[in-house]
């Protein structure tokens, strides 16, 4: 130990592989919640959530409110186009995060404030430089950023309609909610995870393409309202409500999760959201290849 | 640990920014010399990994000739010359998080980040955020990431950049404290000579992406020949006219003058010479050449 300086030499065992890369996961997970703004917006993306928990309430009787018959009659089977007002049917738990409505607009606010400036931020104050002078790689650093903001989108995803079912089913009486809704909630569930992790990767691509943080923000925006607002228009005019399956990525992953899970829907085009998803996967992840170059991002 | 570069040329696209480089930074601290796109940053870059070189070969005297970038960058601390910081973290969150992906196991990695935040000096502003910190302490924090991971080699690109008098020379005090009481090497980049021979105690000058002077500071400036300066008294005399042609002697005003011997053992000849003619020699000092004279010789040469 050098007196003077207080400096000890380091004697531990380094950590290897992708261990180092969850506090780089962990950071970016947690950055929404580094501002009281942050803090305020996440759980006002929990209000449909709180709003759904507290139907489950009322109908099963642990908040006593409104007329004494309300409970037997949001109990009571339901059309199908209005399944997603019975917790008796999967579409409860997964509806508002299916819909545009309300659904989009806080999968939007939340990810355009975690997922789509994460490496455009970084870039804008030159941490590029200090983390890949460190011993992880550049698409490492790109996995890194993409797991932490995966994994704080899908809390609100797919932690949101999960802690809903396993709510229900412990408020029903019996196992027959269980039974009803297990296997198509569940693959609800898988089809949910899998399109929260594509979709953050594409917002993490459209953030390491893209030349600031502002921008990639306007472009995450873009592709999810701007894309269903153009499918809307064209699929009006042309009375072809199909096109709305390719034309808006929202939609489009709608459909997946959708057919996935046996859910009701109406006239869609399943090949067409794969293309359109894979495609913009592949477009996207081409350009951030292209602006993650090394001697390029370090000029 | 030293770094060796063995004909190492390295290109972006069509433009070479070095071409052929065989230079080797010994331990101790080493400056690097060179003029704004003389390859400076490059080289570093390659060391690094950062950046492949399109021919020649780079060996880091402690680790294995095949050792890939990782194990490099675990063994090396890089401090940019950019103004670069974490966005909305503290200096102790980039620094521990900066030595977390250095393989530091977290609580090691917070040990660390006290420490050496400690050291730069930065203890007091620890939590607060890096971008409210002045210059001088955006510096510091560099500086204090580029060592957590506790690494054999610094290199430190333009670390005196954007600080005022008093930062800049307690920055140079640090990087000789870690060089000569730490005993870490560093590679200390830069365009301002006083630094180098402030702080370093060999120097490599780069021009147009090539060595043009390499060695230790002391050697490149002691110029070539032996050349003194010398005063005598009485002033008045005309020390040309009692020396003769033998000696090449120029005179510098007020009883000074520049004389150029041919070996050291010509001194005794001189002084004897003026001895005899009457003048007392008051000081005879060898004449050094400073680092920018070095420099300007090499750059004008190539």
């Amino acid at each position: 130990m050098s007196q003077s300086l207080h400096y000890r030499p380091l004697a531990c065992q380094r950590i290897t592989g992708y261990r180092r890369l969850w506090p780089l996961a962990r950071q970016e997970m947690l950055s929404v919640f580094r501002s009281k703004w942050g803090v305020a917006l996440y759980l006002f993306c929990l209000l449909p959530a709180l709003a759904r928990l507290t139907m489950l309430m009322i109908m099963f009787g642990v908040i006593e409110f409104g007329p004494p018959s309300l409970r037997n009659r949001l109990g009571q089977s339901v059309p199908d186009g209005m399944a997603f007002l019975s917790p008796e049917h999967a579409s409860f738990y997964l509806h508002d995060m299916l819909e545009a409505r309300p659904g989009m607009i806080f999968f939007l606010l939340l990810t355009t404030l975690v997922v789509a400036r994460s490496v455009a931020r970084d870039r804008a104050t030159n941490a590029l430089e200090l983390y890949w002078t460190r011993g992880i790689s550049p698409w490492g650093y790109v996995f890194a950023k993409w797991w932490g903001g995966f994994l704080i989108t899908a809390s609100v995803t797919v932690g949101t309609p999960l802690l809903l079912w396993v709510t229900a089913t412990l408020l029903a009486d019996d196992y027959t909610l269980l039974q009803a809704t297990a296997p198509q909630f569940l693959l609800g569930l898988a089809g949910m995870l899998l399109l929260t992790a594509v979709w953050t990767m594409i917002g993490t691509f459209v953030s390491a393409s893209a030349s600031s943080a502002n921008a990639a923000m306007v472009v995450w925006c873009m592709l999810l309202v701007g894309t269903r607002a153009v499918g809307g228009i064209l699929s009006g005019i042309l009375h072809e409500r199909e096109l709305m399956s390719c034309l808006s990525f929202w939609e489009a992953g709608g459909v997946i999760v959708r057919s996935l899970a046996d859910l009701p829907q109406e006239r869609v085009w399943l090949g067409g959201a794969i293309a359109t998803l894979s495609t913009l996967l592949v477009v996207t992840g081409l350009l951030a290849r292209r602006r993650l170059a090394i001697g390029e991002a370090l000029q | 640990m030293s770094v060796e570069l063995q004909n190492v040329t390295i290109r972006y696209g069509r433009r070479v920014a070095v071409e052929d480089l065989s230079v080797t930074f010994p331990d101790g601290a080493v400056g690097l010399l060179g003029r704004n796109g003389a390859g400076k940053s490059s080289v570093l870059k390659a060391l690094l990994g950062l950046v492949q070189p399109s021919a020649g070969s780079m060996h880091f005297s402690s680790l294995p000739a095949d050792a890939s970038s990782t194990m490099v960058r675990e063994h090396v601390g890089y401090m940019p010359e950019r103004d670069a910081h974490l966005p909305q973290a503290s200096g102790f969150d980039m620094v521990s998080l900066l030595g977390m992906l250095s393989g530091l196991p977290r609580r090691d990695a917070w040990r660390r980040a006290h420490e050496v935040l400690y050291l730069v000096g930065l203890e007091e502003q620890r939590y607060r955020p890096v971008a409210g910190y002045s210059a001088g302490m955006r510096q510091k924090a560099k500086l204090a990431a580029a060592l957590v991971h506790d690494p054999d080699v610094l290199f430190l690109d333009e670390p005196t950049n954007g600080l005022d008098p008093a930062g800049r020379s307690e920055m140079l005090a640090l990087v000789r404290q870690l060089s000569r009481e730490l005993g870490k090497s560093v590679v200390f980049s830069t365009h301002i000579l006083q630094d180098v021979e402030t702080v370093c105690d060999a120097a490599v000058v780069m021009e147009r992406g090539r060595c043009v002077a390499q060695g230790a500071v002391q050697e490149l400036t002691a110029g070539a020949g032996h050349s003194y300066l010398m005063r005598v008294e009485p002033s008045d005399v005309d020390v040309h006219t009692v020396l003769g042609a033998d000696y090449a002697v120029e005179p510098h005003g007020d009883g000074r003058y520049v004389v150029r011997l041919a070996a050291e053992e010509a001194s005794n000849a001189l002084f004897a010479a003026l001895a005899q003619a009457g003048v007392r020699v008051r000081s005879f000092v060898r004449q050094r050449r400073s680092l920018e004279d070095v420099f300007l010789t090499a750059v004008r040469a190539e």
